[in-house]
């Protein structure tokens, strides 16, 4: 009789669980975004949840998470900053700069006054250290070690004036600066062990400073007392508005959406598409930002099996129904119109007709090539099964993309991996594509990617062979005339996106819920989050 | 009887000579005075075994139950709720629920049944070889059960998968292993007990090898408990198998299998909940009942002995 009763109870909890789950969603919203337009207040704790850890790593230089950037934002500063409204580059901590007509020698003027939340003064030699310190660690500087390509010297002029000196012409180095990956540590942090810093153990000069950093929990910044050097970019001058700022990791998209909606969080990242209206109901809003940079892009890894096959490349631009995989996603995903984009990118190509959907055309590619059907639907060739290795950052378009590709006969196996064994077969190149996206708002960001010579290091996920991408690559990165840039770049993705080398998919958005309590909710020039503006109403 | 039991067995609950012994009793909820019922009710028993031969029939033959493909996706479609045409409602890119719970019965199924069997044979083959020799093969047997039972099953299920590596079968051979302890201390009880019953002396006494008293009078002695015990097991089983699928060591994707269905659904738990509570339902209907009929089965075997 117990166990019966029992077992009623479990059931009638579960449907309870399930009904109030079903209620919540649709349920009464409280009253809609009260807007105070007053004077901001300074104080509150502010908590935003992200999506994830930020991998361990709090050290913008080592790093290639984005998650991690809109932590590392709040704590380091940069030379310059990139407006987010007019696509300008404003002073920062370089007040002015000069470039040389060559694009060799940058020479920065830095702002007085500037310290270290250790204390320390940022002055023309922290800026050399810092640099320095990205050419030790290689290409494991994973974002900034680029920006520096042809990296010759650092020269400090005097204690405010420094000189960046490079071999050969770097136009993009100053649209490089802007981002977090090229942000400040304090010259007496420069010594430790890059396991250290990844941690959290350095000093920077930004609005907020960390106060603990727990993996896979949170991590808590608080207001840096005195700060009053803010990017021209910013609304107001002096410290930041917020007394504490916390960042949860919550990587359950329903429990981020939750956690707006009840109050818990006043803003959160990732909003999936499906909770979208619950958070709108309940009178949080949506702010929606394309990140400029790489398109969410197949970049074939060139000395694979498939990906250096150029009628398995074809046939796999062919055959992806990006309008399909659309449906996956909310506010602001589009299909890509080219390997760079959204259109207000600098430099963005547009090249949507070379952008197909033709499964009928992908099987004949495949068929001409000897590739045959087999009893399963999955081709083959000379017994050879055609299955592709891919690693797909969404996750969310596993069985959608499995399913598009099986329709021209296309094996996509899923390898249920996790987070270290994905990250190993990435480093050793094992797989045919590697779907991604990179945020930076220059064309450079595509060279790193794609130029041969690098077989796999850093970001080169293409392991890319010598081509003549290369030349064009190279050459944007250096031609100082715009009009000549836009050609190089132009000619550069026209090469990567005809031979399909780089399969241009989706225009990815970065969606965040906002409480209404919150003002001042902002991202900088590439969409990274920057609370220093932001304040909260009670 | 209680001269074979050795020091380490007191924290158990003293085994009983009638064979309807719980080897572990778990801690929560408390155990409750009841009265014990005159007679095991057999409708209820017969709704469990019901449940699970239309479970075993979906696992065996699911294309009888459903018309849809598991896989097919038509994102038109997508979280349709429960209707006439998806009993289950359809998930995020336009896949029948019901039909991938049907389909998804036979990974489950079948990593329960190679679980369970795991379980049974080596755990009956420790308890057996343990009871049966005695002395110090017993003891250092029976420490190494003892050891294994000190594991929670879904820790140690979970360290052998990840040594293992992903996949249903794996999983299988995970949850199985950390089901052997509790077979084994059944079994060693059982062949204990028998193995001191006068028939068995009789059977020596007569001449016959210590090999055929084995197979010919212990062991066909023994095995009842230990076959209850298989049923209970069998809940537990699809519970922790479910577990690891949705923890994602099981099934790759896009095959179904119960736990991974209910990890997919759940980022939808408040736009559609039947992605994950429909699967979830079916996974406590199958458990409850797996474990009612295991635990009628011992009942009436306590009853006719």
């Amino acid at each position: 009789m117990s166990r019966l009763r029992t077992l009623w109870t479990a059931l009638l909890g579960l449907t309870l669980i399930a009904v109030l789950g079903a209620c919540g969603a649709d349920g009464s919203a409280p009253d809609g975004p009260t807007v105070p337009v007053g004077q901001p207040v300074s104080g509150g704790a502010y908590v935003h949840a992200l999506e994830a850890d930020p991998n361990g790593c709090l050290d913008g230089t080592q790093q290639r998470y984005h998650v991690a950037f809109n932590i590392i934002r709040q704590i380091t500063d940069s030379l310059v900053d990139l407006d987010p409204v007019s696509g300008q580059i404003v002073p920062w901590l370089a007040q002015s700069w000069q470039i040389s007509p060559d694009a060799q020698e940058f020479t920065f003027k830095l702002q007085d006054g500037v310290t270290f939340s250790n204390g320390e003064v940022f002055d023309a030699a922290a800026v050399k250290g810092n640099f320095d310190r990205v050419i030790e660690l290689g290409p494991a500087a994973i974002g900034a070690y680029p920006i520096l390509t042809g990296y010759d010297r650092t020269e400090v002029v005097d204690p405010l004036t420094v000189k960046v000196v490079f071999s050969e012409p770097n136009i993009q180095f100053l649209q490089g600066l802007t981002a977090a990956w090229l942000g400040f540590i304090s010259p007496s942090d420069l010594a430790k062990e890059p396991a250290a810093i990844c941690a959290g153990d350095y000093s920077g000069t930004g609005p907020f400073q960390l106060d603990h950093y727990t993996k896979n929990d949170e991590a808590v910044l608080v207001r840096r007392a005195g700060y009053d050097w803010p990017s021209a970019a910013y609304q107001h001058t002096g410290e930041a508005y917020l007394d504490r700022l916390v960042f949860k990791f919550l990587s359950e998209s329903g429990v981020r959406a939750g956690a707006v909606q009840t109050g818990q969080a006043h803003s959160i990242s990732l909003v999936a598409a499906q909770d979208e209206s619950a958070i709108v109901a309940s009178g949080a809003e949506l702010f929606v930002t394309q990140p400029p940079g790489m398109e969410l892009v197949w970049i074939a890894n060139q000395q694979s099996t498939y990906g250096g096959d150029p009628v398995v490349r074809r046939a796999i631009a062919l055959a992806l129904d990006r309008a399909e995989l659309l449906t996956l996603y909310g506010s602001g995903f589009e299909i890509a119109s080219g390997l760079l984009g959204p259109a207000t990118m600098p430099y963005y190509v547009d090249q949507s007709d070379l952008i197909q959907f033709d499964p009928d055309q992908a099987r004949t590619v495949l068929e001409e090539a000897g590739w045959a059907e087999g009893a399963d639907g999955i081709r083959q060739r000379d017994g050879q099964r055609l299955t592709i290795r891919v690693i797909v950052a969404l996750t969310e378009q596993y069985e959608l993309l499995q399913a598009q590709l099986k329709r021209v006969g296309v094996e996509f196996l899923i390898e249920a991996l996790d987070t270290a064994s994905q990250a190993a077969a990435t480093d050793a190149g094992d797989y045919d594509f590697y779907v991604w996206n990179m945020t930076r708002a220059d064309p450079d960001v595509i060279k790193a990617i794609f130029i041969s010579g690098l077989d796999g290091k850093g970001q080169n996920r293409s392991w890319a062979l010598p081509s003549p991408a290369d030349q064009y690559l190279a050459a944007q990165g250096g031609a100082a005339d715009p009009a000549q840039r836009q050609a190089d770049v132009k000619a550069a993705v026209d090469y990567l996106v005809e031979q399909n080398l780089a399969i241009p998919e989706l225009t990815r958005a970065w969606v965040y819920a906002v409480a209404p309590t919150v003002q001042g909710f902002a991202v900088d020039g590439e969409s990274k989050l920057v609370f220093y503006d932001t304040w909260l109403t009670d | 009887m209680t001269a074979t039991l050795d020091g380490l067995e007191l924290a158990a609950p003293p085994v009983q000579r009638r064979g309807s012994e719980r080897p572990v009793r778990p801690a929560w909820p408390a155990p409750r005075p009841r009265r014990r019922s005159a007679r095991p009710r057999p409708w209820s028993a017969l709704a469990g075994a019901v449940v699970l031969a239309v479970v075993l029939t979906w696992a065996v033959a699911p294309g009888w139950f459903t018309s849809w493909d598991p896989i097919a996706t038509s994102p038109k479609d997508k979280l349709l709720p429960p209707g006439v045409e998806h009993w289950f409602g359809t998930d995020q890119i336009g896949r029948d629920v019901f039909a991938r719970v049907v389909y998804g019965s036979r990974t489950t199924i079948q990593a329960t049944v190679i679980a369970v069997g795991i379980g049974l044979v080596a755990g009956s083959v420790l308890g057996a070889v343990a009871g049966f020799l005695g002395g110090r093969t017993d003891s250092v047997v029976m420490r190494c059960v003892d050891v294994l039972l000190a594991i929670p099953n879904l820790l140690l299920a979970m360290v052998v998968v990840t040594a293992l590596g992903f996949g249903s079968l794996n999983v299988a051979v995970a949850v199985g292993l950390s089901a052997v302890a509790s077979f084994a201390r059944v079994m060693r009880a059982e062949v204990v007990r028998v193995r001191a019953s006068p028939y068995v002396e009789a059977a020596f006494a007569g001449g016959e090898r210590t090999v055929q008293v084995l197979l010919r009078h212990i062991l066909p002695n023994s095995w009842g408990p230990v076959l209850a015990l298989s049923a209970l097991e069998f809940g537990g089983a699809v519970l922790a198998v479910s577990a690891l699928s949705f923890l994602g060591y099981g099934v790759v994707p896009p095959d179904p299998e119960w736990g991974s269905l209910i990890a997919e659904g759940r980022n939808w738990l408040a736009s559609a909940w039947w992605l994950t509570t429909l699967p979830g339902l079916v996974v406590v209907v199958v458990v409850v009942s797996a474990n009612h009929l295991g635990r009628s089965v011992g009942r009436w075997r306590g009853e006719r002995a």
